[in-house]
């Protein structure tokens, strides 16, 4: 079968080396017949395979990727840290760049082609010229918000322009408020939920040409349509696989009559009509990282220009942006071309992991379920998988957080979806023989954390509290120690006990990343700007630093770290955007000096011969690694995403095993030599 | 643990759903009714929930589970071991799944108050052979805790 794909693949691919050099020849030499054809159906030209790739760096989770109208050029914006066009593509000349820092959550392109961007910090939309004359882009308009008259944006993470004003998708609190040019609110729709007109984490949205608004609902899977007036119109997509279905949409265009959604679970770009009508869909599942040429790894954007004759797809995952131009052969020929997606693909484990001892837990986020990995041996063994995507008690909307108590063979699980924090037990015998038991999981509880949140209200008024958003779980290892959570929705961690229940509010936390536990030391990451903060805890999650103006320490860092450990004086973090496990070492030291009244604010890098790993798919090489934890044996446990599998290491960095759901090896596999 | 014992005045339709069905509301008023009787054909069995915070005893009301036809099981919910103290709180699921196959019932069973304690799942289903796990969830004060136990349905 792989065989045969290849051979697909190649011959999909010498196609496509001549749409690449002359997609739009290949457009004016077609039959007078065949052009008729497409302007009746306006806009009939279909984008389809991938004509080329481009790679970039500093492609980050979020980043999306426009197109400038009339071949202008391609615009990536990377948020939080900035908005950059490139110069068209032409193959052979050096590429140029024109770039402008901010923290830029969103950014779309008007019908006349001004780059709008959303700087959050500073509440400012900015619009700069279309003309890409000279080294720097041209800014013609700055519209700042006025926080008297206008509640401030938060956790904007698209824009589009509309009846002179903006649309701003506020995903964090489920809705879209609608703007003038002035910066004045003219309306806002939206609430969390899953009815009409709720929204689970929106995540993009357009405009069409009728002014009806069509908003990605990314954690209801589906698309929502509004009225120019906000009013809720229509709904399509439910989660699935099966053409016509969504899972985990993430980017919207529409031009003309169709609409492109960008799919990241289901690796695709899928295509309906203004009513939701399912027309096609084209990309395929990346089986190993950095296959391109048409096939696609957790797209985040989709932006089709206004002849729907390129498209550009963003996959931070690939750290690239893709094109896609028209299938030469129009609908029939893009149809005709439908490939199955997540072939040979066993394993999709997301950036959760927790370990401990001789078990672990991942999250399986395609699926929505949690796999459980016996660790006792040399490498892990699957020996149950348990919930399912859905919104019954025990089912999982969306992993927030995931937390293993091995001596207790517990599974805390949190759902950000469902709002609901579960505890799974697991029903195991550690001294028989391994073996699989899908059976062996039981929810034993769950909480609504609406209540959650009513209980958070009655340890602490006088503040406004919301739903919480837990987005890590930790226990210190020490008896009588609290199960903590981060909320991200109430900025801080708060202490937990068996009946999760809130017992006392700790720290507070602006943008908490993971909680780390190394017997009784517990310490905070968060994200301070582009850099981490670690910060020592209590054991109650109180801050150890509260009386004080330096309550942490930062540390220089490539990106936010997708997963992070704490060993004795290390601290392991991984870094997807350079594909190492780095190594901070004197961290533990310091946190003990933290309890020594010792508190200082202490730049940490991470040290180079200790930290390990390179790009790649063979053993001890990662692709975007996720989540990390210590599990028994002073071993360290990788979720490596991008190549659908885990790496188990010695502190050192030493590799000692690869596995996924059904395999598992300590040998390492011969390098293939390159031809 | 305080007793608040609630009887439906109209039957609620209770689930908890292995996909992505909708939870259905469940109507709840204080009007007492009076214990009413089901024909029982099935021995009680017992089930504990996962923190021991209420006792279950069920029994068939068909003589045997039928596969792929619906049928009904009584379900008493207490707060003791002895079960004396019918147990308080706000809300009662009743669910069947199969793990291994990762998927619940296709069906939504319709709960029916029968007095204090005691409610009736009307309209199980199970549609395929195999060991089937059924679930009682209660819900009190945002929390569920749940009782479980499994049974073998022969093709």
């Amino acid at each position: 079968m792989l065989e045969t794909l290849t051979s697909a693949l190649l011959i999909a691919t010498a196609g496509l080396s001549f749409a690449r050099t002359s997609a739009r020849d290949v457009l004016q030499e077609r039959p007078a017949s065949a052009q008729e054809a497409d302007s009746q159906s306006v806009p009939a030209p279909i984008p389809a395979l991938g004509a080329f790739e481009r790679e970039l760096n500093g492609i980050m989770q979020g980043s999306k990727a426009l197109l400038l109208p009339d071949g202008g050029g391609t615009v990536v914006l990377r948020p939080g840290r900035s908005v950059t066009v490139l110069d068209p593509p032409v193959e052979g000349t050096d590429r140029r760049e024109r770039q402008v820092s901010g923290a830029f959550t969103a950014a779309c392109v008007s019908v006349n082609g001004t780059l709008v961007a959303f700087e959050e910090v500073l509440g400012e939309v900015r619009v700069w010229s279309p003309s890409l004359d000279g080294p720097v882009l041209r800014e013609v308009s700055r519209i700042k918000l006025d926080p008297s008259r206008t509640e401030p944006l938060r956790d904007v993470v698209d824009i589009a322009p509309f009846q002179g004003g903006f649309l701003f998708v506020e995903r964090g609190a489920h809705r879209v408020r609608a703007l003038d040019a002035r910066g004045e609110e003219r309306f806002r729709f939206g609430r969390k939920g899953g009815d009409d007109g709720a929204f689970q984490f929106p995540g993009a949205i357009a405009v069409d040409d009728q002014d009806r608004i069509y908003v990605v609902d990314t954690d209801n899977h589906r698309i929502q349509r509004f009225t120019a007036e906000g009013d809720f119109d229509a709904t399509w997509g439910r989660r699935g696989a099966f053409p016509g279905l969504l899972t985990s949409p993430t980017g919207i265009d529409v031009v003309g009559d169709r609409i492109y959604v960008s799919e990241a679970l289901n690796h695709r770009i899928s295509v309906f009509d203004l009513d939701g009508r399912y027309l096609y869909q084209w990309g395929m599942h990346a089986m190993i990282p950095r296959q391109g040429e048409g096939r696609i790894h957790y797209p985040a954007s989709i932006d089709v220009d206004a002849e729907a004759t390129r498209a550009v797809v963003a996959e931070p995952f690939e750290r690239r942006i893709q094109y896609f131009e028209r299938f030469p052969g129009g609908l029939e020929e893009a149809r005709a071309a439908q490939m199955p997606s997540k072939q040979d693909i066993r394993s999709h484990f997301g950036p959760f992991i927790s370990g401990e001892d001789d078990l672990l837990v991942m999250g399986e986020p395609e699926s929505g379920s949690i796999a459980v990995f016996d660790v006792a041996g040399e490498t892990g063994v699957n020996i149950t998988v348990f919930t399912n995507h859905g919104s019954g008690w025990d089912d999982l909307g969306r992993l927030g957080a995931l937390h293993l108590d091995a001596p207790e063979q517990m599974v805390y699980v949190s759902d950000l979806v469902n709002d609901r924090l579960s505890c799974w037990r697991l029903e195991r015998e550690r001294d028989v023989t391994i073996r699989y038991d899908p059976f062996m999981a039981r929810l034993a509880s769950a909480v609504d954390l609406s209540s959650t949140r009513d209980k958070l209200a009655r340890l602490q008024p006088g503040r406004t509290w919301v739903i919480p958003r837990i987005v890590a779980l930790d226990r210190a290892q020490v008896a009588g120690a609290p199960l903590l959570a981060a909320d991200a929705a109430n900025q801080v961690v708060f202490a937990l006990d068996e009946r999760l229940d809130p017992i006392s509010v700790g720290a507070s936390t602006r943008d908490p990343l993971q909680l780390m536990v190394d017997g009784s030391r517990v310490v905070l990451l968060e994200r301070s700007g582009e850099a981490s903060m670690f910060r020592p805890l209590a054991v109650d999650g109180s801050d150890l630093g509260a009386d004080t103006e330096l309550g942490g320490m930062l540390m220089a860092s490539s990106g936010t770290p997708g997963g992070a450990a704490l060993h004795g004086d290390a601290c392991f973090l991984s870094s997807p955007e350079s594909d190492r496990i780095e190594v901070i070492e004197g961290a533990g030291a310091a946190f003990a000096d933290q309890l020594a009244a010792s508190l200082e604010t202490k730049l940490f890098e991470p040290v180079s011969e200790r930290s390990w790993g390179e790009t790649g798919g063979y053993d001890g090489e990662f692709h975007a690694p996720a989540g990390l934890c210590r599990i028994g044996g002073d071993r360290i446990v990788v979720v490596d995403r991008g190549n659908h599998r885990a790496q188990i290491f010695a502190l050192d960095g030493t590799w000692l095993s690869t596995f996924s759901l059904s395999s598992g090896y300590t040998t390492p596999k011969p390098r293939k030599e390159t031809p | 643990m305080i007793i608040r014992w609630f009887v439906p005045a109209v039957f609620p339709v209770l689930a908890l759903f292995a996909c992505d069905r909708p939870v259905s509301p469940v109507a709840q008023d204080d009007s007492p009714a009076a214990d009413v009787s089901v024909d029982s054909s099935g021995p009680w069995e017992t089930a504990v929930s996962a923190d021991e915070g209420f006792f279950v005893r069920w029994r068939l009301l068909v003589p045997e589970i039928p596969l792929a036809d619906p049928f009904d099981i009584e379900v008493e919910v207490w707060a003791d071991e002895s079960m004396r103290e019918p147990a308080s709180f706000d809300r009662l699921f009743v669910d069947a799944g199969m793990p291994h196959h990762r998927h619940g019932m296709n069906v939504v069973p319709e709960i029916e108050a029968l007095g204090p304690g005691r409610w009736v799942a009307r309209g199980m289903l199970l549609h395929m052979p195999g060991r089937w796990q059924f679930y009682v969830d209660v819900l009190d004060d945002g929390r569920v805790e749940r009782a479980q136990w499994s049974t073998w349905l022969s093709g």
